[in-house]
């Protein structure tokens, strides 16, 4: 009786092996059509639907050079979970969405609560929670995929695969995982999310790094700060360069600027959207974008460019930077925060005279690399105060460093910290000048 | 027998066997002649003439007592010289090529033990090859077995304790273990399901290990058969019992576990990191034997998101145009495998290597050209395939190929889970079984709760290596000092 079972269990298991159409969950892999991006718009014009748009790679059917148009299938519909489920009658196969590795999310759709908008993504099982998070300055993500994928700049999904890999080298832009997003928007409704613009190609727009210091950036206005501007708290161990937090970028000019050229586009990075209350309220300047990953300490590479008194200008390569927050209280109350960053870097390029074996020329480009870390580090605290947005988390490090205050903290963070009194204290150490100009033991070459 | 003692009925016995023969011989001082009988072909002919006609015919020495007390005395110059009394005796020792004699007047015979030496000289093993370590295996003739063992294990306490299995074979069995290390019941076990052995002839194996095993519907073996002496002596030199059979070439260890079947020969040759490396790599082509198949067909099939992208796209890629599932060509090469291995058995060695080759590579590359199958699954199998050679029991891997099949088919119904639900129930199915006593998966299980001594993946320098595995109940757990 027991053999007969089985055996008749076995038999059973072979035939339903067979007969794969019994498993409705059962497809073959070269049934599938492999998307890589996934794109999410919004227009306030059709506010009752979103648009979901999926692109795959040049090879997303497996035909290697076959076809090397990448697909891109875009579907309309009242939530994401539907337009995921209506857009498998557009493909050849089974359009899969297990090897989405890139989220889009457009400038209009992030102005929407953005824990509601990606709540598809946290159910669904084939979504990567791990995927990385844009959000598309001032434009669509659909159009940043079709725009973005010309041949002549490869596939937007390659393009998209090496600012994933290679932002970090340029610190402009960190990894921000769709699962890192939702859990800082959960904690208290801030955060930073790395942004992407579509650009002309020649004109190599976006945001660009090392330089930053003393660059305007397009000019746009449009999202305003939610808090009022001025100087809030303190203050300067250097001068503080005069410039205004937080440029302002607009989606209406910015689809000016993109929209109706020709020829290539490239996807650039345009440092960070800032979010409030889980939805978008601007975007950080370049500078503030490098201050804001030396305090959340994301430098891995870049370029500091010092111009130096002698007329010779500096490009120090950025190696390694720490940042330590100590803040201050009275009893239980907090009154304010120092900030200590230590930067290391090596001495890159010189243009000009400037000796980097003078010790005195040496302690000078440390002076001025220090003063511009500085203002980076400056101009993104006062944006953040300026507009009571914490994206730095800074109640979730004080809170940690003093556990004893943390309920105190929480009652009286809102009042506490627009008013913050704050102190930055940079220290820049060269290690490296590769000065291979003189010889060993003085001898002159 | 129920037939007396006596020539007449000798010969009506052996009547009509042309190998069977006989001659009257004359022994000095006596007046009749007696009748000597032998199969030919079992006896050595010098010796019969040498030992046994010229000894008799000129026999010099005392000539007390009657004449076949004299032989049996001395007479015949013949190591071994027996009286027998009953017609079983007889005929057990005409066809184990003994000579008898039989003189008138008298009621019992006389028989010589004069074997001939045509055998199988001792030779280096076939299947169990290794680069450092004795390259001699077992024959056909248990006692040149024997004596291969006794010279590696010269202790007086080893003992060849000898029974006769099969109705028509009369094969001898010894059964040797080493006294005061070997358990007593587990000998007393084996020795007793020997004897419980009715059949006809022991000519297999299978003759034997069938019937004497503990748990007959599985595939897995449960005991060892090895070509070896120096394995076979390091098996009763562990606390294990040893079977030797006539007309095998091969020992027979028991109690067998997994482990012991994972461990090769050559183990305690190598040096000790090199011999761990080797046992972690072999447990690990068991896994890959046994699970790699259905692994691909589930994440293929079930979990596509499992697989790197560049990956996934490779295998879409490679997968284009082909007509069948991923589980119908997997078993489809799985069963193709099994054919080209178990011709390549068939064949003769002249050309069995080339057909196989060219086999295996025309095949393979005309099926993959004409989109029956995937390259990615020729891989797959072949890695499978390959890792399943590494095990130094064939035996055990052809177990392991035979559930290789029923994972693969379980992937294919339910994907990953239908995987591990196999792959528990070979687990549950191995832990069922024990081998006199001893459980299957020792020394990973062992049931008594004992600690498990001696190596089994990792191997320490052997000087460290001082007490035996207690899981088979040696009496003596130290081996060294």
């Amino acid at each position: 009786m027991k053999r007969g079972a089985i055996v008749l269990v076995g038999i059973i298991l072979a035939v339903m092996a067979v007969k794969q159409d019994t498993m409705t969950f059962a497809r073959d892999i070269d049934d599938l059509e492999l998307m890589r991006v996934m794109g999410i718009d919004w227009d306030p014009r059709k506010p009752e639907s979103l648009t979901m748009t999926a692109a795959g790679g040049d090879q997303s059917n497996g035909k290697e050079g076959e076809n090397k148009e990448p697909v891109i299938l875009s579907q309309e519909a009242a939530t994401l979970a539907k337009a995921c489920t209506s857009i498998q009658s557009q493909g050849q196969n089974f359009i899969f969405f297990g090897h989405v590795t890139q989220c889009l999310v457009g400038e209009a759709a992030a102005q929407r609560d953005l824990v509601e908008l990606l709540d598809y993504y946290e159910r669904n099982l084939e979504l990567r929670l791990n995927a990385p998070l844009y959000i598309v300055k001032g434009g669509r993500a659909r159009e940043m995929l079709e725009e973005g994928s010309g041949p002549e700049g490869g596939t937007v999904v390659k393009r998209l695969e090496a600012i994933e890999m290679d932002a970090q080298f340029e610190s402009a832009s960190l990894k921000r995982s769709v699962k890192d997003t939702l859990a800082q928007l959960t904690e208290n409704g801030c955060t930073l999310v790395p942004a992407l613009t579509l650009s002309d190609s020649s004109e190599g727009g976006g945001t660009s790094d090392g330089d930053s210091a003393n660059e305007n950036t397009g000019g746009q206005g449009g999202l305003q700060s939610g808090a009022g501007g001025g100087q809030s708290g303190g203050q300067a161990e250097a001068q503080d360069g005069g410039q205004e937090g937080g440029q302002r970028d607009s989606q209406e000019d910015s689809q000016e600027e993109g929209g109706g050229e020709t020829g290539a586009k490239a996807i650039q990075t345009a440092g960070y959207a800032v979010f409030r209350d889980r939805r978008l309220t601007g975007f950080l300047t370049p500078e503030e974008t490098r201050g804001a990953n030396f305090l959340l300490d994301e430098i891995y590479d870049g370029i500091l460019e010092l111009d130096l008194p002698d007329g010779s200008r500096v490009a120090v390569q950025l190696l390694d930077s720490q940042c330590s927050w100590k803040p201050r209280f009275e009893g239980k109350h907090l009154t304010g925060l120092s900030v200590n960053l230590v930067a290391e870097g090596a001495i890159g390029e010189i243009m000009g005279s400037a000796d980097p074996m003078d010790r005195e020329a040496l302690g000078e480009m440390e002076e001025l690399a220090a003063e511009q870390i500085w203002r980076m580090v400056a101009s993104v605290l006062k944006r953040s105060q300026e507009e009571e947005t914490d994206f730095l988390h800074l109640e979730r490090k004080i809170g940690l460093r003093r556990p004893d205050c943390w309920h105190n903290l929480q009652r009286e963070w809102d009042q506490v910290f627009p008013e913050l009194d704050w102190e930055v204290q940079v220290i820049m150490r060269l290690r490296w000048t590769y000065d291979v100009n003189q010889s060993l033991g003085g001898v002159e070459p | 027998m129920d037939l007396s003692l006596s020539l007449e009925h000798v010969e009506e016995v052996f009547s009509g066997c042309a190998d069977f023969e006989t001659r009257p011989l004359h022994v000095k001082g006596a007046q009749e002649l007696g009748t000597l009988c032998w199969v030919n072909g079992m006896v050595k002919t010098e010796r019969v003439n040498d030992y046994i006609l010229r000894p008799l015919a000129q026999w010099e020495g005392p000539e007390e007592g009657t004449i076949f007390q004299r032989i049996l005395e001395g007479g015949a110059w013949t190591m071994t010289v027996q009286e027998r009394t009953d017609m079983d005796e007889v005929t057990g020792d005409l066809v184990n090529g003994c000579c008898i004699l039989f003189l008138p007047g008298e009621e019992h015979a006389l028989s010589f033990q004069v074997p001939t030496e045509e055998k199988r000289a001792v030779s280096a093993p076939e299947i169990e090859n290794v680069m450092k370590g004795p390259k001699d295996s077992f024959t056909e003739s248990v006692r040149t077995n024997t004596s291969l063992v006794r010279r590696r294990v010269r202790t007086p306490w080893l003992r060849v304790e000898e029974q006769i299995v099969g109705r028509q074979s009369l094969t001898p069995v010894d059964v040797i273990f080493i006294q005061g290390l070997t358990d007593p019941e587990l000998v007393a076990q084996i020795q007793q399901r020997i004897t419980d052995i009715d059949i006809d002839a022991l000519i297999s194996t299978g003759n034997l290990e069938e019937y004497i095993i503990d748990n007959k519907a599985t595939s897995f073996p449960q005991v060892l058969f090895t070509e070896r002496p120096d394995r076979f002596c390091n098996g009763l030199m562990d606390g294990r019992v040893g079977v030797l059979i006539d007309g095998l070439p091969m020992g027979c260890l028991l109690p067998g576990d997994i482990a012991l079947f994972l461990k090769a020969p050559q183990d305690r040759s190598n040096n000790y990191a090199i011999s761990t490396v080797l046992t972690i790599i072999r447990y690990l082509c068991m896994a890959i034997t046994l699970l790699a198949p259905g692994f691909y067909v589930a994440v293929a099939t079930f979990h596509p998101e499992m697989i790197p992208t560049k990956l996934a796209l490779s295998i879409i890629s490679s997968k284009q145009d082909v007509p069948f599932s991923t589980i119908f060509e997997v078993l489809t090469m799985l069963v193709a495998f099994e054919i080209l291995q178990e011709a390549g058995l068939r064949l003769p060695k002249t050309i069995g290597q080339t057909v196989s080759i060219i086999g295996g590579l025309v095949v393979g590359q005309s099926a993959v050209e004409a989109k029956i199958v995937s390259p990615v699954v020729v891989i797959v199998v072949a890695v499978a395939g390959i890792a399943g050679y590494t095990m130094p029991n064939q035996d055990f891997a052809s177990a392991l190929r035979i559930w290789r099949f029923f994972i693969t088919a379980a992937a294919g119904v339910a994907g990953l889970f239908g995987l591990m639900v196999c792959a528990v129930a070979l687990v549950y199915r191995l832990a069922e079984i024990e081998s006199f006593g001893v459980a299957y998966l020792s020394p990973f299980a062992p049931a008594t709760g004992n600690h498990p001594r001696g190596h089994t993946i990792l191997r320490p320098p052997l000087p460290l290596e001082k007490f035996r595995d207690m899981t088979i109940h040696p009496r003596n757990s130290r081996k060294q000092k």
